[in-house]
């Protein structure tokens, strides 16, 4: 018959309050457990939901007019204008006026340049202050006509220059202020209204800027688009990427609603919001991948320290329950004690989780649902983890003596889940899931763009989420293995060593050792296969900022610029340079085409620029670029345009490129391989050629700019902007890494505050594992230490027990770990590869983490045997009477 | 250790003046005793009476409070010393996860015994505590309290001890096998020349020896001869 509840309350407290006062240490160690937990929870839910709302906040900083609102035949500009200003949430409202015009010509030293038709486009002088990021000023003034850049070029004219516009209504001359380039062009001469799914239309290749009076003169005669370029409040968009889309489309819908079709909206913040879907999809997946079995291995921490007291637990509850009390009673006290520990656990886990996001995530905001949730976690944690063994203690109790109830050896059969052969089935299954993903190309998030619906293929992290756990058990079996065929033969036998009695007991406890090492196998790989991810993800990121630089170092020379010998001379003897190459760009058409012309030595550019295998798929960059030299016409085109114009390697083509005072004249290449990707080269088609090809074919052997690879990339750049002077626009890749945004926008400071949060509490947990699996081994073994010691053992000699032991479980995890934390970081880097652009060639190994992370663990467990042991050893008078 | 055995008298062990406290609990006060080899002592007195604590100090287990404790008759070398007495606890402390074999042989090869050796050795001393070959091959927690007991035994006298401390080593065994090991122990140490002094509260145990001491009250009496 159980007792009274208030009997078993009573009791409950008063055992607390025992422990607390007189075990207090005990207590504490589970409850750090609790809190370690805790904290983790609370700072990992932090960071998931700050991700979100900072993918938005970016996705909404890289729109520079988010409407493009374009009035109809149905409507006036001037109550399409009134319509907007009453629009909720409409921030600013700038006019805009597009008009095609015949084109432009120029002339000097005798030589007439024209373009073909121009587009000329009015804009408010206060244009760029309101609309930032939509013109980038180069040289020149910032008012008055401006030409986009490469109009410019077409035209050879600069600052100062006067050209002539060709209208409808006849030649209009005028004077060039500045030239400018309009990096969103894209969605700058974006067809408003097109239909969805239609794709972008290509910007006109002639654009000239004017002010509005000087636009009513060249517009004339012409048909002229009238666009409002709309700001808006982005203050009170929702913080995911889905949600703030969806707000902004159901603005721009009522919008159009309240014009009655007088007007039509390009909304270019839409766009963005669903291209972050991704990212933010891909975000979810990092925490689910990375988060998750920091969680479980944090609950396992807690089991493993809880396990410190197993063996007290089991003899007091055999004590009490010897001595008549009632099972709900002793169920009790274990209930009270692990509230305890919860309420102590959970306060200290919430104190250190606001630490670590003000730490490790400055900037992110605490989230109070996801602290309270971790609260939750910890009280539950601390329930089972007690729990659970409190109550096996007491139901599983047999009335047989303390004594022999603590004597009993743990158990060498391996665990159930090992007997059925859990490890082996899930490995065979990571490996089928990995291969049917590998052949499917690891598309993970599919993202159909313009349709604002998102599919995960969550079978895809099946391969992560099997090879954990198998290839943690496989460590626990392997484990297992070694020590099972341990014998001491191979030991070092002396006169006072009994290496085959030190190998016996290592063989029955075997099971308890594996235990250790897999615990340990799942924190180191945790943080390896971590640190991999992230590592690899800063090196690619790199590698992005990189190819929209050059290299480590770039030095462009501007339009009005003429690169000398004397240039070239400064950039050969540039501090901390490894090397350097030349690079030329033109324009070339390629049919109708007009794309950029990159002109290398391919002898040399390899080594002063980063160039990855993944630019030049079913090739490598040193096969590419031996075909290159190889072939002095050689050419290579992207995959784009080898399609549309059905070549194949060998192909001859003719690129039509600017030849002196000729205007574009046929040169012909021959195609010698596909492109993706190229220092500076845009993200769609582009041509590399040989430089000295085209400099003799040309005319024109002009260097462009200069790409430097450098040891030292922020001097190398200071020296050449000293050097060179303000004809050249210098790049380094440190001062870009924070500037440039990454074509991910998953932006490496998110995927940096979850690593350093991840690799923190796996080093704290690796750690943590190791002291406790082997303090928990010395604990256990605390009688039998006290023996030996009694037997009259030297403490070497009681050391090369635990050592053994401890040996065994060290290098077991630290194998192990190695295998889990490579294996899941391939599968990581492989699965996630759309958060990397450029995609890597293989994994970057964290040496510097890796070692560090090694030698704790050995340090640590080195020290736990060395002084836990002998502490353990240490009989006192009343242990010694126990005996 | 094969050396013949040192039958000469030598006072192995002394204690003059010495107290033990724990706490504020006064265990033993104002001791004196002298143990001899070769001799036979059995300390008596009720549960609690510190008899264990008198012998851990005559073990070197545990320092007194105040006194002095020496050996003379064994080797200055404390380590060494150690390797000369040996004491049996009222609970039968082997290794868990070691063989009952394995137990007896962890001094021996801990001292330097070749394995082979302190095999031999081993399965010698099963055979005098009256265990077979099968119960050397067997872990203790697959063994009764007795068979443990007598294990312990067995690993006390398998070093040949100068000096053989044993606390209440029958308390676990039914009489024929608490007769059995006294008699083992008695034999053992007499052949060996050393010293046996046995704890207990059992009264017949006690009448077995022709010197006994009591300890009561923290203070130690001469009851015989």
């Amino acid at each position: 018959m159980g007792a009274p509840m208030i009997g078993v309350l009573g009791e409950s407290v008063r055992w607390s309050w025992g422990l607390t006062r007189r075990r207090p240490s005990i207590l504490l160690g589970m409850s750090i457990a609790v809190a370690l937990t805790v904290a983790f929870v609370g700072a990992l839910g932090a960071f998931a939901a700050s991700s979100q709302a900072s993918l938005t906040e970016r996705a909404t900083r890289s729109v520079a007019v988010d409407w493009q609102v374009q009035v109809t035949p149905q409507s006036t500009p001037a109550a399409v204008a009134a319509a907007l200003r009453r629009t909720p949430g409409v921030r600013s409202v700038l006019p805009v006026s597009y008009a095609r015009i015949t084109g432009l010509s120029s002339t000097s030293g005798g030589v007439t340049r024209s373009t073909g038709q121009a587009m000329a486009v009015s804009v408010p002088t206060d244009y760029s202050h309101r609309a930032p990021g939509e013109v980038r000023y180069l040289v020149g003034s910032r008012s008055g006509i401006l030409l986009q850049q490469q109009t410019a070029a077409n035209l050879g004219v600069g600052p100062g220059s006067v050209i002539t516009a060709n209208t409808s209504s006849g030649p209009v001359q005028l004077v060039v202020s500045g030239v400018v380039d309009l990096p969103q062009s894209d969605s700058f001469f974006q067809v408003v209204g097109a239909p969805a799914g239609a794709g972008a239309t290509a910007p006109p290749d002639n654009v000239l800027l004017v002010p509005p009076d000087t636009f009513s003169s060249l517009a004339a005669g012409s048909t002229v688009v009238h666009q409002f370029h709309v700001r808006l409040d982005h203050a009170h968009l929702p913080g995911d990427p889905a949600g703030a889309a969806n707000a902004v489309t159901a603005s721009a819908n009522h919008f159009a609603l309240t014009v009655a079709g007088g007007a039509l909206v390009g909304d270019n913040l839409a766009a963005s919001l669903l291209g972050a879907r991704q990212d933010a999809i891909y975000a979810r997946l990092l925490f689910l991948l990375l988060g998750l079995p920091g969680l479980v291995l944090a609950f396992a921490v807690a089991a493993l320290l809880v396990g410190l007291r197993s063996d007290s637990r089991k003899r007091e509850s055999a004590l009490l329950l010897l001595r008549g009390a009632d099972r709900s009673v002793v169920i009790g006290m274990a209930a009270g004690e692990s509230l305890v520990v919860g309420i102590v656990g959970v306060a200290l886990g919430l104190a250190a989780g606001v630490v670590c996001i003000h730490v490790i995530l400055p900037g992110t905001p605490v989230s109070v649902p996801w602290l309270v949730a971790a609260g939750v976690i910890g009280l539950g944690l601390a329930a089972v983890a007690q729990g659970v063994p409190a109550v096996r203690s007491v139901t599983r109790f047999a009335p047989e003596s303390i004594a022999q109830a603590t004597t009993r050896v743990v158990s060498s059969r391996p665990p159930w889940f090992l007997r059925i052969g859990l490890d082996l089935v899930l490995l065979v299954g990571a490996v089928v899931v990995t291969v049917l993903n590998a052949r499917n190309g690891y598309h993970v998030v599919v993202v159909p763009e313009g349709v604002p619906v998102t599919a995960v293929n969550y079978g895809a992290l099946l391969g992560p989420a099997l090879a954990w756990p198998a290839l943690v058990l496989l460590t626990w079996r392997a484990t297992a293995w070694v020590a099972r065929h341990r014998t001491g033969a191979h030991g070092i036998h002396g006169a006072d060593r009994a290496p085959e009695l030190v190998a016996s007991t290592v063989r029955r406890r075997r099971q308890v050792i594996a235990r250790g090492s897999a615990v340990l196998a799942a924190a180191i790989g945790l943080g390896l296969s971590t640190a991999i991810f992230t590592t690899t993800y800063d090196q690619q990121s790199r590698l992005d900022v990189a190819l929209t630089v050059g290299s480590d170092v770039s030095a462009t020379a501007l339009p009005e610029t003429v690169p000398t010998s004397a240039d070239a001379q400064v950039v050969a003897v540039a501090p901390a340079v490894n090397a350097v190459a030349s690079l030329v760009h033109r324009f070339a058409y390629v049919g109708p085409d007009l794309q950029d012309l990159f002109g290398i030595d391919p002898r040399n550019i390899q080594h002063a620029a980063a160039l990855q295998n993944a630019f030049v798929p079913g090739s490598t960059i040193t096969a590419t670029l031996a075909a290159m030299a190889a072939r002095p016409d050689g050419v290579l085109l992207s995959a784009e345009t080898i399609k549309d114009y059905q070549l194949h390697l060998g192909d001859r083509v003719l690129l039509r490129l600017p030849v002196g005072a000729s205007g574009y004249q046929p040169v012909p290449f021959h195609v010698v391989g596909q492109i993706s990707e190229f220092p500076t080269a845009p993200k769609d088609s582009f041509i590399v050629a040989n430089a000295a090809y085209v400099g003799a074919r040309t005319g024109s052997r002009a260097v462009s700019s200069y790409v430097m690879s450098s040891s030292d990339p922020s001097r190398t750049a200071s020296y050449l902007q000293h050097r060179l002077g303000s004809g050249w626009r210098i790049q380094d890749i440190t001062s870009a890494r924070k500037t440039v945004v990454t074509a991910s926008g998953l932006a490496a400071t998110d995927l940096g505050a979850l690593a350093r949060l991840e690799l923190g509490f796996a080093s704290v947990f690796a750690i943590a594992c190791t002291g406790l699996a082997l303090g928990i081994g010395i604990a256990e073994r605390r009688r039998s230490l006290v023996v030996l010691a009694a037997l009259g053992t030297t403490s070497r000699q009681r050391a090369r027990f635990l050592s053994a032991e401890g040996g065994l479980l060290v290098a077991g995890g630290l194998l192990g770990g190695t295998v889990v934390g490579v294996a899941v970081g391939y599968l990581l880097v492989a699965i996630l590869r759309g958060i990397f652009d450029p995609p890597p060639d293989g994994l970057a190994v964290p040496w510097v983490f890796a070692g560090s992370l090694v030698a704790s663990v050995v340090v640590v467990g080195a020290l736990v045997v060395s002084v836990v042991g002998r502490m353990a050893s240490r009989a006192s008078p009343s242990q010694l009477r126990d005996l | 250790m094969s050396a013949a055995p040192d039958l000469t008298v030598a006072r192995v062990a002394e204690v003059r003046g010495i107290s033990v406290s724990f706490g504020e609990d006064v265990i033993l006060d104002g001791i004196d005793l002298a143990v001899e080899a070769p001799s036979e002592l059995v300390v008596s007195g009720r549960s609690g009476s510190g008899k264990t604590t008198l012998l851990l100090v005559l073990a070197g287990l545990i320092a007194p409070s105040a006194g002095v404790v020496t050996w003379p008759g064994l080797v200055a070398d404390p380590v060494l010393r150690r390797h000369q007495v040996a004491m049996i606890f009222q609970a039968p402390s082997l290794i868990a996860e070691l063989t009952a074999a394995e137990n007896i042989a962890l001094p021996l090869r801990l001292r330097g015994m070749t394995q082979q050796q302190a095999q031999a050795v081993s399965l010698a001393v099963l055979d005098d505590v009256g265990l077979t070959i099968r119960h050397g091959a067997v872990l203790p927690s697959e063994m009764s309290g007795g068979e443990q007991q007598r294990v312990a035994v067995a690993r006390a006298l398998a070093t040949r001890p100068r000096l053989m401390l044993a606390d209440e080593p029958t308390g676990a065994l039914d009489w024929e096998h608490a007769r059995a090991i006294i008699d083992v122990l008695r034999s053992s140490t007499r052949r060996n020349g050393a010293a046996l002094v046995v704890s207990t509260h059992d009264r017949d145990v006690a009448a077995e020896f022709a010197a006994e001491v009591v300890v009561d009250d923290g203070a130690l009496e001469w009851v015989r001869p």
